[in-house]
């Protein structure tokens, strides 16, 4: 009892440290309170405009959400950051596009010249999904198997130092194969990127494109589904046991290289309807396209609390509105939207390593 | 016994084949005697091109200009120097990975080892500013293409030669045409690459526009990587300027012409750097029309030896229609302005080599400082000052905007200067 009481006393004693993060934060508030009530004043953005960032947040924001799921359920198994989960995605993204290519060139209707794609556009992009979200899971499931379970034992550094070799070699792969040049997602008509809802807001039209609302409805689908996956199914038992502690799961039966290697297909899953996604939002591929948002998704995982599924999900979302709305609130240029994304890593691993909603720690890692 | 002559009349057969490798052939016709034997000597060319990296498309259609050029000359027997020796032309070429640290590396490597004799610049300001420094290094000439930063011949270089219109007037031409049309607009906002060149001539246009009277509302410069425009794009819908000027390269342009259509931004007028003028422009589709372009050159604009006359000018080389029709013939395409900007760089060397009659450096670098022509490339002329050496002062942009046929496909079309027009404006846009 008396020793309980002798913690709790030395836990409420603040130190020095704390003093400094207390200030800081303080002023870094007071900063951007000061900063934000000045762009309010000039009256620099209208409402209409206000909506606009926050729509374009939101929209990034499910990308983004989707692939920093992958960084944390591999985080959260294995305590390693999957550098190379960015190029996963882009390699979904490019089967989609190869998908979508092949399906505007099937003519199904030469008299009046109707592609596949636009006569039966809804099983055009299913097909687009599956194929990509196909193509990233053989991918991450080989990833493991050839760039990390080898690794398994080493230090925590060997296995990230093999993530960015894969990360660099699969950006050199896909410019070898694909060649450099930026493609561009043919989207069926229903989802041209051109097409959208119409609002009027202070007298001013604020377009919201179908493919916005289109990736945000998808990404909200499989995080729900992933999340039920996780904490319904006897896989997402297996894969919380695992991440608790290994080889106690292992001494219950539990496959942990099969596990772990069904936590990459979920990973690699997700991050290629994510490369799908980007590609029919945002209509421009290439062979570096996953490496930003790779390390954005890496940045909102931190933020969310890495190894924390709803954590990931929501630092997503907050990423990709912050970084819309974050250069307009300080009222600096937009080209710094990237320094704000990675400002807030830098304060959130001073202030709360933990993120948003708490690290999910294991056993092991304690 | 019947082993070892075997293996001896091997070993001469072998021996004999060697050396009928090694005699140089006998020429066909003996000369005869009392001709002066001409000697043929081969200047070698060395450059750097982005065959991969963010520059790819570009650099490929200048290097395709510059092959082309060397081909020529060398089907033609190359160029005869006052000596009666015959020069003819040879490449040696690296892939800089659209990558300054490489370049300079790769220059300095086709200077010591290659020891090639003259320098042709890499494609875009950054990586030739970059080969610059190694080739006033090493004293060799160097003609400079698809670069038009200023800065670059404002450093005291004495041996580097500018193709390019620089781009402190690169898009100034845009303003002026906007002004002939609409004197009424005042707003205007410049989104550019955030690179050495888009930022020296949105830098540039900033100063002139404000000059003119134009009030500037926005003014912001965007990542080459960037692939999603919706910031940049909502901040222009708030200020909400008649017209749009800025991009940077290729692959960031046209994405942001395609986003700007997507997320139907209602401007009159824009005018974007580089990626207009290249013909795959046109598979934006509708993304593309109206859409304006400043060009060093266009197969549209004709520069002919009757014009040279007129102006009272020497003229020099292919005529445009030559030009083009040739490099169709050898890669099945139209050229764009990139590929005649290589085959100027060649066609510069060639003329400065032939009246210094020497491949000299010191002689070529004098006619290269005297040369005032017109080719069909437009009129070259160098800035010999000693602040600006090397800086291009005589050759002008045009402009062009993407427009329909009556069969409605898209067509390019000369807007500026008004005397090399062949269509009406298009504006407003909406």
């Amino acid at each position: 009892m008396a020793e309980i009481a002798l913690t709790t006393r030395r836990k409420t004693r603040i130190s020095g440290f704390r003093i400094v993060q207390i200030i800081v934060a303080l002023l870094t508030i007071a900063f951007i309170t000061w900063r934000f009530v000045g762009v309010l004043q000039s009256g620099i953005y209208g409402t209409d405009t206000w909506l606009r960032f926050i729509i374009s947040g939101v929209i990034i924001g499910g990308v983004y959400s989707m692939i920093a799921i992958g960084y944390t359920l591999v985080y959260g198994i294995l305590f390693m950051i999957n550098f190379a989960h960015g190029e996963v995605m882009m390699l979904g993204a490019f089967s989609g596009y190869f998908v979508l290519e092949a399906l505007r060139s099937w003519i199904v209707d030469p008299v009046n010249e109707v592609t596949f794609l636009n006569a039966y556009p809804i099983p055009a992009i299913l097909l687009t999904f599956l194929v990509g979200m196909l193509t990233s899971m053989i991918i991450g499931v080989m990833l493991e198997r050839i760039a990390y379970r080898p690794l398994r034992g080493a230090p925590r550094l060997v296995p990230l130092i093999s993530a960015i070799g894969a990360s660099i070699f699969f950006q050199n792969l896909a410019q070898l194969l694909f060649g450099p040049v930026r493609r561009i997602y043919a989207n069926p008509t229903i989802l041209d990127r051109a097409n959208g809802i119409r609002l009027i807001v202070n007298e001013k039209t604020v377009v919201i494109q179908y493919t916005g609302i289109f990736t945000v409805i998808v990404s909200i689908l499989m995080l729900v589904g992933l999340y039920l996956l996780v904490q319904r199914t006897r896989l997402g038992r297996a894969m919380r046991a695992v991440a608790q502690d290994k080889p106690t799961a292992s001494l219950m039966g539990i496959d942990v290289d099969g596990v772990i290697s069904r936590t990459f297909m979920i990973s690699g899953i997700l991050a290629g309807a994510a490369g799908v996604l980007w590609g029919i939002h945002n209509g421009i591929i290439y062979h570096y396209v996953g490496f930003i948002p790779g390390i954005k998704a890496f940045t909102a995982a931190v933020l969310g609390g890495i190894g924390n599924i709803p954590g990931a999900m929501l630092g997503g979302y907050f990423l990709g509105i912050v970084e819309n709305l974050g250069p307009a609130i300080l009222g600096i240029d937009f080209q710094l939207k990237d320094v704000i994304a990675f400002s807030i890593l830098v304060l959130v691993l001073i202030f709360r390593p933990t993120g948003i909603l708490g690290e999910v720690l294991s056993e092991e890692k304690v | 016994m019947k082993r070892f002559y075997t293996t001896l009349f091997m070993l001469v057969l072998m021996a004999s084949l060697v050396l009928a490798g090694c005699t140089p052939a006998a020429p066909a016709e003996p000369a005869t005697e009392g001709e002066t034997t001409t000697t043929e000597v081969t200047a070698l060319i060395g450059f750097t091109a982005s065959q991969t990296g963010s520059l790819n498309v570009e650099s490929t259609r200048q290097i395709n200009g510059l092959n082309l050029w060397a081909k020529q000359v060398n089907d033609a027997g190359g160029i005869k120097l006052s000596d009666g020796t015959v020069v003819k032309f040879a490449t040696q070429f690296y892939d800089d990975e659209s990558n300054k640290d490489r370049v300079q590396e790769l220059y300095t490597r086709l200077a010591t080892e290659d020891k090639a004799d003259f320098l042709i610049s890499p494609y875009s300001s950054g990586l030739a500013d970059a080969a610059a420094v190694i080739a006033e290094q090493y004293g060799k000439i160097m003609i400079t293409t698809g670069a038009a930063s200023d800065s670059t011949y404002q450093k005291g270089y004495t041996l580097v030669f500018q193709a390019y219109t620089p781009a402190s007037r690169y898009l100034t031409g845009a303003l002026d045409r906007l002004a002939a049309t609409a004197p009424e607009v005042k707003d205007i906002a410049i989104v550019h690459e955030n690179d050495k060149f888009s930022t020296d001539v949105s830098t540039a246009l900033d100063a002139y526009a404000r000059e003119k009277g134009y009030n500037v509302v926005l003014f912001e410069g965007y990542d080459s990587e960037t692939t999603d425009f919706a910031p940049f794009i909502n901040k222009i819908q708030e200020s909400a300027p008649a017209a749009i000027m800025g991009g940077g390269h290729f692959q960031d342009g046209t994405t942001f012409a395609r986003q700007l259509y997507e997320k139907g931004v209602a401007v009159d007028y824009i005018a974007l750097l580089v990626a207009p003028p290249e013909p795959t422009f046109a598979e934006l589709g509708e993304a593309a029309f109206g859409i304006i372009g400043p060009s060093q050159w266009e197969p549209l604009v004709q520069f002919s030896e009757q014009s040279a006359q007129a102006a009272n000018m020497a003229w020099y080389g292919p005529s445009s229609v030559e030009f083009t029709e040739a490099y169709k013939a050898a890669y099945n395409e139209e050229p764009s302005y990139h590929a005649a900007g290589g085959y100027v760089a060649g066609m510069m060397l060639q003329y400065a080599i032939e009246k210094a009659g020497t491949l000299e450096t010191q002689a070529v670098k004098a006619a290269l400082d005297a040369a005032d022509l017109l080719t069909f490339f437009g009129h070259m002329k160098f800035d010999t000052s000693a602040e600006n050496h090397g800086l291009q002062a005589g050759h002008s942009m045009v402009y062009i905007q993407w427009q329909k046929d009556e069969g409605g496909a898209l067509m390019k079309q000369v807007v500026w200067p008004l005397e090399g027009a062949t269509a009406e404006l298009i504006y407003p846009l909406h």
